[in-house]
């Protein structure tokens, strides 16, 4: 194996997420955004005749407890992410062991994702006639997936290392960004519910 | 390659990753949240003459 190669290889989770970030801002800038949009509007209609679909047009009682459950489920994956990223920000629980905090909030993180993805497709489903039309949902959307994708293949293996290993400016780094990256998720989530009614 | 060599290579890779991630988050929230305050006051200065 040459050493460019093993250099390369050395990178791998480096170059795979630039080349992911380019792909995205090239895809958001390109004509073919637009033309898959168009696409996918037969794929919303459809979704809206789906059971789910019908239900949550139809059962505003379903819909309600369906998106209580979000909410809570919102709220755990939340409180998650505010208790893992303070302490690593050392805001709060500082006489607890990071690793510790890291560990367990992953936990309760990812039984909330779990729920929040579930109910989530059931209300989209319900409205999918409206989100279609609302730029609020796709950047939602985007935010998601970097959301899930940061933290599954970044903060996770990057945090299950000893912390002392870490740069620390690159800990709090991580600590921001899944702030930003969660409250924005959040934050574009509720403006669905006030856009476009 | 050391498997000492290999588990520093994996921290600096995740650490770059990280670094991409976090930089391009920044940037875009900063972005897009500037723009979105600037289009609500341009609303409300529409609506109430501001």
């Amino acid at each position: 194996m040459t050493t460019a190669t093993m250099s390369i290889g050395s990178h791998r989770r480096t170059i795979t997420t630039v080349v992911l970030v380019l792909i995205t801002l090239i895809f958001a800038f390109s004509s073919a955004r637009r033309a898959m949009w168009v696409d996918l509007y037969e794929f919303f209609l459809w979704m809206e005749t789906t059971w789910f679909g019908v239900i949550g047009k139809t059962w505003g009682a379903a819909f309600a407890v369906v998106e209580a459950f979000h909410l809570l489920a919102m709220a755990l994956l939340g409180g998650a992410v505010f208790v893992a990223d303070f302490r690593l920000l050392g805001w709060a629980f500082t006489e607890v062991p990071a690793q510790e905090i890291m560990d367990k909030s992953h936990k309760v993180f990812v039984v909330g994702l779990i729920v929040v993805l579930s109910t989530g497709v059931f209300m989209a489903c319900g409205v999918a006639g409206k989100i279609y039309w609302l730029p609020v949902f796709w950047y939602k959307m985007l935010v998601l997936m970097t959301g899930i994708l940061f933290v599954f293949f970044i903060k996770r293996p990057l945090l299950a290392r000893d912390l002392d290993e870490i740069k620390p400016w690159v800990v709090k780094l991580v600590a921001v960004t899944s702030l930003l990256v969660w409250v924005t998720v959040a934050a574009t989530g509720r403006w669905i519910g006030f856009a476009g009614s | 390659m050391s498997d000492e060599t290999q588990k520093d290579s994996n921290l600096a890779d995740l650490e770059s990753a990280a670094m991409a991630v976090g930089a391009t988050v920044i940037v875009f929230s900063l972005v897009y949240w500037a723009f979105q305050i600037e289009t609500t006051y341009a609303l409300l200065a529409l609506a109430y003459g501001w």
